[in-house]
């Protein structure tokens, strides 16, 4: 290396934690595809719970899917953005400590998530499990990224900000965003909370934030990874900059609105489920952009797939994005959800995108960093074609599967004879046991693909031993330093606002609103608005596209602006959605239906049915289908969880619906089904639970979450402490003198009692004047 | 059917519109700066031994 002249500076880049971060990302990987196979075994065979509370399947299905997205696409995506960014920005992470803190913290935040998820403290929610505790731990590591992040483009020596960092913006600013308002929380102990927002809302806010924790964690801090290591990998820039421009805005616009496709058919309302249909439709054309995109950039390289391994998984990672970008508007489709929802076929289009996007292009990044970054050679080429192949057969096989599954169960479930007057299938388990040899092929694809990383393991484990470590280091010229400070500030703020695309994007966005949420001459208005100002905004860039680009460019040289549009776009969707929700308990959307409040005993029982997880293979909301009411009762209204702190209506059905449980079976049939369910149904995979016979609640913490729980809106009347708990001894003695004279024994403390009042409260409503009356009388 | 005759109108109109565009895109000379910055990953870089902390 020549020594650097006065005019040049050299950059020694901090890879130490990209090293770092790398081997997490591996190791966590391997836990979390464990935990996976683990439990699509346990759904085969439910002896593998092991009638061990930390071992059942609602506890580690959580465990897994947090330790596939936070902690192993998490630390892979760290890995790749601190390796990219540095090289980018011409510049080294802008502090080492902070970047210390971030790697620590977040193997802390996974150890302690590792730690609790099995232990049953959840806050209930999808992807959103983890206790507050480490909730704020989240959000103060991420912050520390944040924060590095932003100072590392504050001081860097490029004057232009590339394609893959504004996908790493657009993670950053909206990740954070998610995750605080999604887990807004009411602590009610040090491990325990209740989220503050209750049925309907906190449905459309946990699948807000569900569908884009995909979006923001799983696919764009993935697209900038794209963006950088295939082109370097084919070593040719990447097919089209300018349809990347196209691609990350209208991404990162669209994605933000298409939650409510995980709520159709139920009693939402139906502009929502549009909405939320609509813009799901509207994805394919960015997602396919950016696939092309991807893909195209091996244009004249395919000859290199044969060989190169990195290659193979980034164009078959590359081709998995297109494929779960094209199945997942198909699913939004109101008419396929009908048929897909609460089924595998959901589950198979999950992996699509988890293993075969996101696995292969860790696998890629990972073998194309680790040769780099201990100066070294993979150990065997021809070991990472077998994981490859391996891999990619295990998705095959686990993807088909599960769309035969979904598809048989679902067709099953709806099946209907005697013109569509009587279920065709009416014993739930007959749809269940159909498809035992699909889910045990699952278990196997799954299997093979971690085998797969078994290989990757061992093969990077000896690329690296007793190799040296290195870090790249480059010489920045100084006139590039002078670009890049001359550059930053030259927007301004009027700059980033006032100007013809901020202008046309508002009034498309204004015609848009006006056309969804007007009537008659509003929405005509929004129409003619939507038309004729995106016409005047292509003819108007024809005519001037220099200046629109000149603009752009000085925008790509400030970091802040950038981030700060990048904010408007994802925020006007997040808006568009959270104000509805705020609005959408009115009467109308009720339908005259009001939940009774659970009983101080019943709200311990549920608290015991979300720890226990049972979420995760139990829903709570019959849709508006005739085959759902055929099965479950008559659909759920709006009404009938609104003072439900989590909402429990579920995303998968591998058993049936329970928003109506209330009151259909004896108390015995409850006990004797949660001690061996095999015993009341045959056939059943649901694990049994005899701890709930033992193990006691702690009566002396209700009071305290009834507290918790007016606080929140739900209308208890006041009650001291004394007569809550007299409350919950007599509700407890009832159910055990009812167990007793089934000659079954039960403590009236223990849980299984309060988890029996719970489930025959399922279902129970009353009239909203009704309720109403009786609140006002209470006070 | 008028909302049939309607979508195909529209939907050729869209159609036409997006070939047209893409025709003017094509005859385009050259291409701007963006494209040059799609050369950004390629800088040259050097490795160092191990400065770990």
């Amino acid at each position: 290396m020549s020594s650097p002249s006065s005019t040049q500076k050299v950059i020694h880049y901090d890879d130490h934690y990209v090293r770092m971060f790398t081997l997490a990302g591996i190791i966590w990987g391997a836990v979390g595809m464990t935990a996976g196979v683990l439990i699509a075994f346990q759904l085969n065979f439910s002896f593998l719970n092991f009638e061990m509370p930390w071992l059942t399947f609602g506890r580690l299905r959580p465990l897994h899917t947090n330790a596939a997205i936070f902690a192993f696409v998490g630390n892979m995506m760290f890995a790749g953005i601190y390796h990219s960014t540095q090289r980018l920005c011409k510049t080294r992470t802008a502090s080492d400590l902070l970047t210390k803190i971030h790697f620590w913290g977040w193997q802390l935040i996974i150890v302690s998530a590792a730690l609790t998820l099995p232990l049953g403290f959840t806050q209930g929610k999808e992807y959103a499990e983890l206790i507050w505790p480490i909730d704020l731990m989240v959000a103060v590591v991420w912050l520390v990224f944040g924060f590095n992040f932003f100072w590392t483009l504050a001081r860097r020596n490029e004057p232009t900000l590339y394609v893959a960092i504004w996908f790493y913006i657009a993670t950053i600013v909206t990740v954070t965003m998610l995750y605080v308002v999604n887990n807004l929380a009411l602590p009610t102990a040090l491990l325990h909370s209740y989220p503050v927002f209750g049925g309907v809302k906190d449905a459309l806010v946990q699948w807000w934030y569900g569908h884009n924790a995909v979006a923001f964690f799983l696919t764009t801090p993935i697209l900038g990874i794209m963006y950088y290591y295939i082109p370097k990998a084919a070593n040719r820039p990447v097919y089209s900059y300018r349809l990347s421009v196209v691609h990350f805005w209208s991404l990162v616009f669209i994605y933000i609105w298409a939650g409510p496709h995980h709520l159709l058919n139920t009693a939402l309302p139906h502009w929502l489920q549009a909405l939320g249909m609509l813009f799901s439709l509207m994805l394919w054309a960015p997602s396919w952009g950016g696939m092309l995109n991807g893909l195209l950039t091996l244009r004249g390289a395919w000859n290199q797939l044969r060989r190169d391994p990195v290659l193979k998984f980034f164009a078959a990672g590359v081709t998995f994005y297109g494929m779960s970008t094209f199945e997942g508007p198909l699913l939004s489709i109101r008419a396929v959800n009908y048929l897909s929802h609460y089924t595998d076929w959901t589950i198979g289009h999950v992996h699509g995108g988890t293993l075969g996007w996101n696995g292969f292009m860790a696998a890629g990044m990972f073998y194309y960093l680790v040769p780099r970054l201990w100066k070294t050679k993979l150990w065997s080429e021809s070991m990472a074609n077998m994981h490859f192949w391996l891999g990619f057969v295990g998705i095959v096989l686990y993807m088909a599967s599960m769309w035969a599954s979904g598809i048989t169960q679902g067709l099953m479930l709806n099946g209907t004879v005697e013109n569509g007057t009587v279920l065709q299938y009416p014993n739930f388990l007959d749809t269940l046991n159909s498809i035992r040899p699909l889910m045990l092929t699952r278990a196997f694809g799954g299997s093979l693909y971690l085998i797969g990383w078994g290989m990757l393991i061992f093969n990077i484990f000896k690329s690296i031993i007793g190799k040296e470590a290195v870090n790249g280091t480059i010489t920045v010229e100084a006139h590039d330093i002078e670009e890049t400070k001359a550059l930053e500030g030259t927007i301004g703020a009027r700059g980033t606002i006032f100007n013809f695309p901020m202008f046309y994007s508002f009034m498309v966005m204004l015609g848009m609103c006006m056309w969804f949420f007007g009537q008659g001459l509003v929405m005509l208005a929004g129409v003619s608005i939507l038309i004729l100002f995106t016409l005047i905004a292509i003819v108007h860039f024809q005519a001037t596209s220099a200046r629109w680009s000149e603009w752009y460019e000085k925008l790509l040289g400030n970091w802040a602006p950038f981030t700060i549009l990048v904010f408007i776009a994802v925020a006007v969707g997040g808006m568009i959605q959270i104000i509805p929700t705020l609005v959408v308990q009115t009467a109308d959307n009720i339908e005259g239906r009001v939940q009774v409040p659970y009983t101080p005993l019943e709200l311990a029982g549920r608290d015991i049915f979300v720890s226990e997880g049972c979420y995760n293979c139990h829903s709570q909301m019959i849709r508006m289908m005739k085959p759902d009411v055929l099965r479950y009762g008559d659909y759920s209204r709006l009404g009938e969880s609104i003072y439900d702190h989590p909402f429990q209506w579920g995303s998968k059905r591998t058993g049936p619906d329970l928003a109506r449980e209330g009151g259909k079976r004896p108390n015995v049939w409850h006990y004797d089904h949660m001690r061996r369910p095999t015993d009341i149904s045959p056939g059943s995979n649901m694990p049994p639970y005899p701890w709930l016979l033992e193990k006691k609640v702690d009566f002396s913490r209700i009071p305290g979450k009834i507290s918790a729980m007016r606080t929140l809106g739900v209308p208890y009347p006041e009650m001291s402490d004394e007569e809550i708990l007299a409350q919950v001894q007599e509700q407890a003695q009832s159910i055990v003198n009812d167990l007793e004279s089934n000659f079954r024994a039960a403590q009236p403390d223990t849980q299984i009692v309060a988890l029996i009042a719970y489930l025959q409260k399922l279902g129970t409503s009353e009239d909203s004047q009704s309720a109403l009356a009786r609140v006002e009388a209470a006070k | 059917m008028s909302v049939l005759v309607l979508t195909i109108f529209l939907s050729l109109l869209l159609v036409s519109l997006f070939v047209l565009l893409f025709i003017g895109e094509r005859r385009r000379k050259g291409f701007g700066s963006p494209e040059q910055d799609a050369l950004l990953p390629f800088e040259d870089e050097d490795e160092d031994p191990r400065q770990d902390t």
